[in-house]
């Protein structure tokens, strides 16, 4: 797990650190989601509590706040380097459902697109706006829209 | 901003560098966040601030887009608490000081070292403390390039924690709309259908909004704008009026309470001072070429983007054609506009004036952009 391997442990000392280290993933997650409150609540109420009895324990404060603070930084670099990854397969998995949407659509029976007007917005001998929405989206669907735009072309057939 | 001592500095060669990642590295613990809506313009900019849920906005100033360093050799006490580095009115109202640089032109950044600290200074704004989470929707010009995104991006680095670039007038057209009266039957969403048009100090960017994120097709932007209009307006003043010693910043001033499009106004007498004399100046004409000549650069674009709209949606789209900026200040642009698509043959067009919130619709539509913007969207500014 994430327990630094070097320092044996007894089994409920296994237990205890993996307890911490799972805390100590959620704090980091939180904290990369922004929500600093939620995160510091975590910090100083569960944790703090689960090392309360070790401390008593063991009389060694150092100790475990060296143990802790090795739990933090491999918690906060797999965090980090699950966001990494998720921002790479984000555009990904985006255009994947985007070509499976539209050859959805395209494959739907007339009379079911009818019921969604927007859906079929006339291709006039105007432009006709890209990937229309039934309604007005949301501004997090305009953000989508417009990262998707900045977003280098993929190459021909890699959509399909 | 222009001033005669305005030193607007050449495009420096920025290195290409790869694209700041969408989420990448753990946030450093902080106490609080708090979201920015930024409107960087070339002359003026706005910020508002604001905490991520709610509506409230707990800062709200429009700043002068200048720095101010002050000179070598100035007495103590001259400038307040001897700053050397002045931002905004306090940069202008010590001109005689200063050494004045405008971070920007058109829009994008010229002078990435003052741009930074004249975004330091806006952070300073909206967090005095220096230890909250600072994320901020930034308005760029429309069809802003790689490269002009990048240098925004770069000069926020280590200054704003996570930000995101978008286009001002869709923002524009996002601030302008009344949330609370959407659904509506007698409200017009200009976020559903309407062509925007916003005049700035660097450029004047127009944009289709029909209900989904414009794209680069939907937006032009015209390097011609407030800035022009001056240089314009003075070229004029020197032919007609020879060694007037007007600086660009009273011209600007006699444009802003003057300013007017359509045919000419005379008499249009102006007192100024020349040589510490008082004249009073006939401006009708040249005041009137200046202007005219911003009509003749935006129509083209504006008849451009409705030739665009589908022909289903143009009728509609004619009756809402908003005119925002420090342009729409100009007299008689938006019935000068009408008349022009009128008399072109297009059915019924209505052109509107955003209002006196002008200066900020662009940086309401950001902190609304920041309020809605998912997790996942943010970039997280990498050095």
């Amino acid at each position: 797990m994430l327990i630094n391997p070097s320092v044996p442990y007894s089994t409920a000392e296994s237990t205890l650190w993996s307890d911490v280290a799972r805390l100590c993933r959620r704090i980091c997650t939180l904290r990369e989601r922004g929500q600093m409150e939620e995160a510091e609540s975590l910090r100083v109420g569960p944790l703090a509590e689960m090392l309360a009895p070790y401390r008593i324990e063991t009389k060694s404060d150092a100790e475990t706040t060296r143990r802790l603070e090795l739990i933090y930084a491999a918690e906060a670099e797999r965090i980090a380097n699950a966001a990494v990854l998720a921002s790479l397969l984000a555009p990904l998995l985006n255009d994947h459902l985007q070509a499976l949407v539209t050859a959805l659509s395209h494959a739907a029976p007339v009379s079911s697109l009818a019921s969604h007007p927007a859906s079929v917005a006339p291709r006039a001998e105007k432009k006709s706006p890209p990937a229309r929405r039934p309604a007005v989206g949301s501004i997090a669907d305009f953000i989508d829209e417009m990262i998707a735009q900045e977003r280098p072309p993929t190459r021909p057939g890699s959509a399909a | 901003m222009t001033t005669a001592s305005l030193e607007k500095p050449p495009v420096p060669t920025v290195p290409a560098t790869a694209q700041a990642p969408a989420a990448s590295r753990p946030s450093t613990a902080k106490s609080k966040t708090i979201l920015v809506g930024f409107d960087l313009g070339t002359n003026k900019s706005c910020v508002l601030a604001g905490a991520p849920t709610g509506t409230d906005i707990a800062v709200s100033k429009v700043v002068p887009t200048v720095v101010g360093y002050v000179k070598d050799g100035i007495v103590d006490g001259i400038i307040a608490g001897n700053a050397q580095v002045l931002f905004g009115e306090d940069a202008l109202r010590n001109m005689l000081h200063v050494r004045l640089v405008a971070p920007l032109a058109s829009g994008i950044v010229t002078d990435p070292e003052t741009t930074r600290d004249f975004l330091r200074h806006i952070r300073s704004l909206v967090d005095p403390s220096g230890s909250a989470e600072i994320r901020a929707v930034i308005g760029v010009p429309a069809n802003a390039g790689a490269q002009a995104r990048e240098d925004i991006r770069r000069s926020a680095y280590g200054i704003f924690d996570r930000v995101l670039l978008i286009p001002e007038p869709f923002l524009a057209a996002l601030g302008f709309r009344d949330d609370s009266r959407v659904g509506q039957s007698n409200y017009i969403d200009p976020v559903v259908n309407s062509l925007f048009i916003d005049i700035g100090g660097g450029t004047s960017d127009v944009c289709l909004v029909q209900g989904y994120f414009p794209t680069s097709e939907d937006q032009i932007s015209i390097p011609f704008a407030g800035d022009a209009i001056d240089e314009l307006f003075q070229n004029e003043l020197d032919r007609v009026y020879p060694n007037n010693g007007l600086s660009r910043h009273k011209v600007r001033e006699i444009k802003e309470a003057n300013g007017y499009v359509g045919p000419s106004r005379k008499p249009l007498e102006v007192k100024v001072i020349m040589g510490g004399k008082a004249h009073t100046i006939e401006l009708g004409d040249t005041i009137a070429r200046a202007c005219n000549a911003l009509i003749d650069k935006i129509y083209p674009a504006i008849t451009t983007l409705i030739s665009r709209a589908s022909s289903d949606s143009v009728v509609a789209l004619l009756q809402n054609i908003v005119v925002t900026g420090g342009g729409s200040q100009i007299k008689g642009i938006d019935t000068v506009l009408q008349k022009k698509l009128t008399d072109d043959g297009y059915e019924s067009p209505k052109v509107k004036l955003a209002g006196q919130e002008y200066k900020r619709y662009v940086a309401i539509g950001a902190l609304k952009a920041a309020r809605a913007a998912r997790e996942n969207q943010w970039q997280v500014l990498l050095g």
